[in-house]
């Protein structure tokens, strides 16, 4: 991979790595280290990453760069009060689009990651598989899951705790 | 057997002879009771008269049916789990052909499902194009030609600053020193008239007429004032009278267009007789292929893509890169910048550009 491959691949995938990480965990600081994070280990690794396969690369290490952020913060009693503080402010939508990012943001973690990768970058189930490590009939189960919670909730919200 | 045993105990009696009738009716009398109850429809004539009236009584099974099965009958879709396995691979596209056309016919059948499919289409996520990320600027890698026109950029930034900032200190003081050399002119300007003689006039004014500039019709105006002076003083008139190229001096800009008029009249052209040549214009065969050397010198060194906007970015861009990210700056899609931000722990601030602003005037 060479310098302008490199370049090019954060003019074009930057932004949507950032979306797909900031989506996933909500904090605009946390996703910006996260993506600077994924691009500094694509540059380490550039001479081995073949141009074809940067996207999938980059996704692939902001994923696993994510749950293991995930884990750390499930122990600190901080992150916990910060998500409960979060979720006070729900019922305040009342547009469609609105109340789906609520409902998004309820989703576990996994499923939203992965109903992500799904939804914004298209990828299909083998692809999500190869990116997370999870076999084939996870990932069904997770966006099945996924589409299920969020049928019911913009259905009627309210039903749903 | 409980029955029986109970029976056993328990012998027809009025009481409870209607359990045994029934029973007899039926058949279903155990063969054990039967001389009991023989026994008993002898020893009590009104009751076996009751019997035989039950007898012949019978209901006839109707050939009545149900007609609304159809609501009753279950297909595979009206299980939750199968429904929602369905929409959501319909969602997703992974129904196959035969599986697609049995849901299709399932909803088209069930007009109350379509709008909890509709649901499910719209838990499809789009992403918000309007989220960027925005430290990019961290993440470029510079190859070696960049770095050089980066740096050319900022030292071609940082030299136009430094020269606007000259030119205007230079301003300021030229204009000082200017009110100082008009001063000086003027007293200079009587030694010069009275030195040009009137001979050296002619011949001077003929000479550099075409030299002759709007700020000589000012000088001649000027030579005025000192020729009144001089006629203030009674020693100098007759010497002025005399000679009348003085006044000449005074009129030099009419008097010299008079004299050049006749002699330009008096030009011969001999050139008319000649016989004109035939001039050829070659064509080339590919204009395009014509091109100037500046073009050729423009496109190799990439001169025609260094702007003033790119200038001022580089200038921003070493601003950014100093203050360690403090100082950020944001631009539209055609790459003007359009908002300069300021964010550090004590202050922070942003200030939209002069351009923005009347876009933003325009637009309302």
């Amino acid at each position: 991979m060479t310098i302008n491959e490199y370049n090019s691949s954060v003019t074009l995938y930057s932004d949507r790595v950032f979306r797909f990480v900031l989506k996933s965990i909500k904090d605009v600081h946390k996703a910006e280290d996260i993506v600077q994070d994924c691009y500094e280990k694509l540059w380490k690794n550039h001479e081995n990453v073949s141009g074809e396969k940067v996207k999938a690369y980059l996704f692939t290490s902001a994923y696993h760069t994510m749950i293991d952020r995930i884990r750390k913060d499930k122990r600190s009693v901080y992150a916990e009060e910060i998500r409960i503080a979060e979720d006070s402010h729900e019922k305040s939508y009342s547009d469609l689009r609105e109340i789906l990012n609520e409902a998004v943001n309820k989703l576990p973690e996994i499923q939203r990651m992965v109903l992500l990768l799904r939804d914004y970058e298209g990828y299909s189930y083998q692809e999500i598989e190869e990116l997370t490590n999870l076999n084939e009939s996870q990932v069904k189960v997770y966006i099945y899951r996924a589409r299920v919670f969020l049928k019911n909730y913009i259905g009627k919200p309210e039903a749903v705790i | 057997m409980f029955e029986i045993e109970k029976r056993e105990e328990m012998k027809i009696n009025r009481n409870n002879y209607e359990s045994y009738f029934i029973d007899y009716l039926e058949g279903k009398l155990d063969v054990s009771l039967v001389d009991d109850f023989i026994e008993f429809l002898t020893s009590n004539p009104d009751l076996k008269e009751e019997l035989s009236m039950f007898e012949p009584v019978s209901v006839e099974p109707e050939n009545a049916v149900f007609g609304k099965k159809e609501l009753l009958f279950k297909e595979k879709f009206d299980l939750e789990s199968e429904f929602n396995h369905a929409a959501v691979a319909n969602t997703e596209g992974d129904l196959s052909d035969t599986e697609k056309d049995a849901f299709d016919k399932y909803i088209a059948a069930h007009p109350e499902k379509k709008e909890e499919l509709a649901l499910y289409s719209q838990t499809k996520l789009v992403p918000d194009e309007n989220i960027v990320f925005s430290k990019k600027n961290r993440l470029y890698k510079k190859t070696l030609a960049k770095t050089i026109t980066l740096w050319g950029s900022r030292v071609a930034a940082v030299l136009v600053l430094a020269i606007s900032v000259f030119l205007f200190i230079q301003r300021n003081e030229s204009k000082n020193t200017i009110s100082q050399e008009v001063a000086t002119i003027e007293e200079k300007q009587p030694e010069k008239t009275t030195s040009i003689l009137p001979e050296n006039i002619n011949q001077q004014q003929n000479t550099k007429l075409a030299e002759v500039k709007p700020g000589s019709g000012i000088k001649a105006e000027r030579q005025k004032t000192p020729a009144k002076n001089i006629a203030g003083k009674p020693t100098e008139i007759q010497e002025i009278q005399n000679t009348t190229t003085q006044q000449e001096i005074a009129r030099q800009p009419e008097e010299t267009f008079a004299m050049i008029n006749p002699k330009m009249a008096s030009v011969e052209l001999h050139q008319a007789n000649l016989e004109l040549e035939t001039m050829y214009i070659t064509i080339p065969e590919n204009p395009n292929e014509e091109r100037l050397l500046v073009d050729r010198v423009i496109e190799k060194t990439g001169i025609e893509k260094i702007s003033l906007n790119k200038i001022a970015k580089a200038g921003l861009n070493l601003v950014t890169s100093i203050s360690n990210e403090k100082f950020t700056y944001q631009t539209d899609k055609q790459g003007n910048v359009t908002e300069v931000n300021f964010d550090s722990r004590l202050l922070a601030f942003s200030i939209p550009t002069t351009s923005t602003r009347s876009n933003e005037v325009s637009g309302e």
